[in-house]
């Protein structure tokens, strides 16, 4: 079965279209996310490899910049939570070798009596 | 004392930067190196900014505890940032499950300390960006955070993301239009 490629007024279409009232769009679109020969034609007519950053980018840092003390809390939190998390484990292994302990105990009491 | 320290001998040679394990000071190396960049990935998925610090949190505990898994077979911030987006997708689906209170959206963009007239008009500006940024969905908005932030090679993105190489292009490409024609009708 010969594949069927969109043709550039179409991928013209897919890049503008803000809206899909007869389903262009979509179906460019899914065509697009298997379609690597498209993929690059969009990315010729568009010159997709342009360098990152640019308008968007500065603003994008500005938008989701990290509040002030991020890192010291982040890592204040994570050794907080990794301390928490050992403590943890060894009250796990003192309350299993405790009854391990009397598990014995009680065994050796059956034996002697 | 330090309870929580992994074996010594889990780095690679080839990363200088690379946490190593068995010393505190790894863990700060981790969050210093990477904290930032998975703040704003967790921020672009979540929109909130209290979320996006527990997700940054959990990144860093998930990426420390895995750490001596980590065999190089990507760079160190691929790696993380692919923990980061994973946490911040069931992060996501979690707060979508749950929210049913207007007071729970997202925060409104903080325009900081400037002058009146600027921050009315960066307001604005911001406004309609992050109003652009608001209406692309989830893994359009981190494709353009990993690309135009972080500078990541698209394969990177990709292997990140879990999904298709030209997934990434066309997703970068629709998102890059959308936001830069927000941005344009301020300038």
């Amino acid at each position: 079965m010969i594949r069927r490629h969109p043709i550039d007024g179409l991928l013209h279409r897919w890049l503008d279209a803000d809206d899909d009232a007869n389903g262009d769009v979509a179906k460019v679109s899914a065509h697009l996310e298997s379609c690597a020969r498209c993929a690059g034609r969009i990315e010729q007519l568009v010159e997709l490899d342009s360098p990152p950053g640019g308008p968007v980018g500065d603003a994008l840092v500005t938008l989701l910049s990290p509040p002030a003390g991020l890192t010291a809390r982040v890592e204040r939190r994570v050794v907080d939570r990794l301390g928490a998390r050992q403590m943890a484990a060894v009250v796990g292994d003192l309350l299993g070798a405790a009854i391990e302990t009397s598990k014995l105990l009680l065994t050796e009491e059956d034996h002697e009596r | 004392m330090v309870l929580w320290a992994l074996p010594p001998g889990t780095g690679l040679p080839d990363e200088p930067t690379r946490p190593t394990g068995g010393d505190p000071d790894d863990l700060h190396a981790l969050v210093v190196e990477h904290g930032d960049a998975v703040y704003r990935l967790a921020y672009s998925v979540l929109r909130d900014k209290g979320l996006a610090e527990d997700v940054t949190q959990d990144t860093m505990l998930k990426a420390w505890l895995a750490l001596p898994t980590f065999r190089g077979e990507s760079s160190l911030r691929g790696w993380v940032m692919r923990i980061a987006h994973n946490t911040a997708i069931s992060t996501l689906r979690t707060r979508r499950a749950l929210v049913t209170d207007p007071a729970d959206l997202p925060e409104a963009f903080d325009s900081g300390d400037r002058r009146p007239e600027q921050r009315i008009e960066g307001a604005f500006v911001m406004a309609e960006f992050e109003a652009a940024l608001d209406l692309l969905d989830d893994l359009s908005r981190s494709c353009v955070v990993l690309r135009e932030i972080e500078g990541l090679p698209y394969e990177e993105i990709a292997r990140i993301l879990e999904v298709p190489l030209p997934t990434v292009k066309t997703r970068l490409l629709r998102a890059r239009r959308k936001l830069a024609s927000a941005l344009r009708e301020w300038s």
